[in-house]
């Protein structure tokens, strides 16, 4: 019966891509890099580097949830939260005027549920963008998932560990997790933007440089400050509400000891 | 029982988000593309443009990558407003709903 509906839907998707796929052809500007933006070589290219990961990431779900009963709920909780931050414009006022930009989430999502479980739920988020929000596209899902999921979820998961290690309170560790998983997010497609102008003989270090620079300038750099705060007060939030959480995802090591918060 | 009754209803919630999504872009007409006031309309809206299509937009065309419309193009009148307003409150509902189980129920 399962396999019955799946089919069927597989099939309606299949029929309603290809007809769109034929009567397509005006710009669009939306969203995370979009639909066309990434020639060919790339498109495959950044498939093949993010699906190992998502793979990685169902396997530890199937994993997880056996070893932690609440873990399902916690990825559903997660997955939803990375998809409306990550489709969320968030009126900011920078150096080049007032634009808006969305935050990513993975660096919290990566604290909580580990780096590759991460990439995976920000696979859905944008997948479910690509197909009905008009965010993103399908054939640039690969590099998307590489700049959000990938970089974003390791880079705020490394930088969590390291500043535990440095005996940083909570709130501290979530607030660097959250800035670095959000800068590294547009530094990912800084370089897939800049990689562009590879083939056309133009210097890939300059125009990485120049995109990144212009995101700065106009909202990220304040907008990763507020994915900061935001992430520093959800893991205080759990920490007071349920320890044991944090407890048996291994963030804290013994909830009978006080956690600076 | 409950949580079979609830699975049923989800099941009949996406599939019928899905349809209508789907109907509501096939059903679509030819694009409106209105060349006169244009310039005033983009100044309003330059404004408060997302950085993804004022930056990412303008370097891909720089880079002679410009962007095409999605295979489900949601971005039509009112449609996308429609549909951020859907995956709001089912990504909320879900938030709250896991939120709710984790740490409030015993």
């Amino acid at each position: 019966m399962k396999g019955n509906t799946l089919l069927r839907i597989t099939i309606l998707f299949t029929t309603v891509f290809s007809l769109l796929f034929l009567v397509s052809e005006n710009p669009v500007f939306a969203m995370h890099i979009t639909e066309g933006i990434l020639p060919p070589q790339w498109i495959f290219t950044w498939f093949a580097v993010s699906i190992p990961f998502v793979g990685i990431g169902i396997h530890q779900v199937k994993r997880k949830k056996r070893m932690m009963p609440n873990y399902l709920p916690l990825v559903g909780m997660l997955g939803a939260a990375v998809f409306v931050f990550s489709c969320f414009p968030v009126p900011v006022i920078a150096l080049n005027g007032m634009a808006t930009s969305h935050p990513c989430g993975t660096g919290m999502s990566a604290i909580l549920l580990g780096p590759f479980v991460s990439v995976f739920v920000a696979a859905i988020a944008l997948l479910i963008q690509a197909l009905f929000l008009a965010h993103g596209g399908l054939t640039t899902l690969g590099g998307n998932i590489f700049s959000m999921g990938i970089l974003g979820s390791f880079s705020g998961y490394f930088v969590f560990r390291i500043a535990q290690r440095c005996r940083l309170t909570l709130f501290w560790c979530g607030f660097l997790a959250g800035v670095v998983s959000d800068l590294f997010t547009y530094l990912g497609t800084s370089i897939e933007l800049g990689l562009l102008v590879v083939n056309k003989g133009g210097s890939f270090f300059k125009a990485a440089a120049e995109i990144f620079g212009m995101f700065m300038m106009t909202s990220q750099g304040i907008l990763c400050i507020v994915e900061g705060v935001v992430v520093g007060f959800v893991l205080v939030f759990v920490y007071k509400r349920k320890p044991g959480i944090l407890l048996d995802l291994g963030i804290i090591k013994d909830d009978t000891k006080s956690v600076r918060t | 029982m409950i949580q079979n009754l609830f699975g049923h209803k989800a099941r009949i919630l996406s599939l019928t988000f899905i349809l209508l999504m789907s109907c509501s872009v096939l059903s679509r007409g030819e694009e409106h593309t209105e060349n006169t006031e244009a310039s005033t309309a983009q100044t309003d809206q330059e404004a408060w443009t997302g950085i993804d299509v004022s930056i990412v937009g303008k370097y891909a065309e720089k880079y002679g990558r410009p962007p095409r419309d999605p295979y489900i193009n949601t971005d039509q009148g009112d449609l996308l407003l429609f549909v951020f307003t859907i995956a709001g409150v089912i990504g909320g509902f879900v938030i709250g709903f896991n939120v709710r189980k984790l740490f409030y129920e015993k």
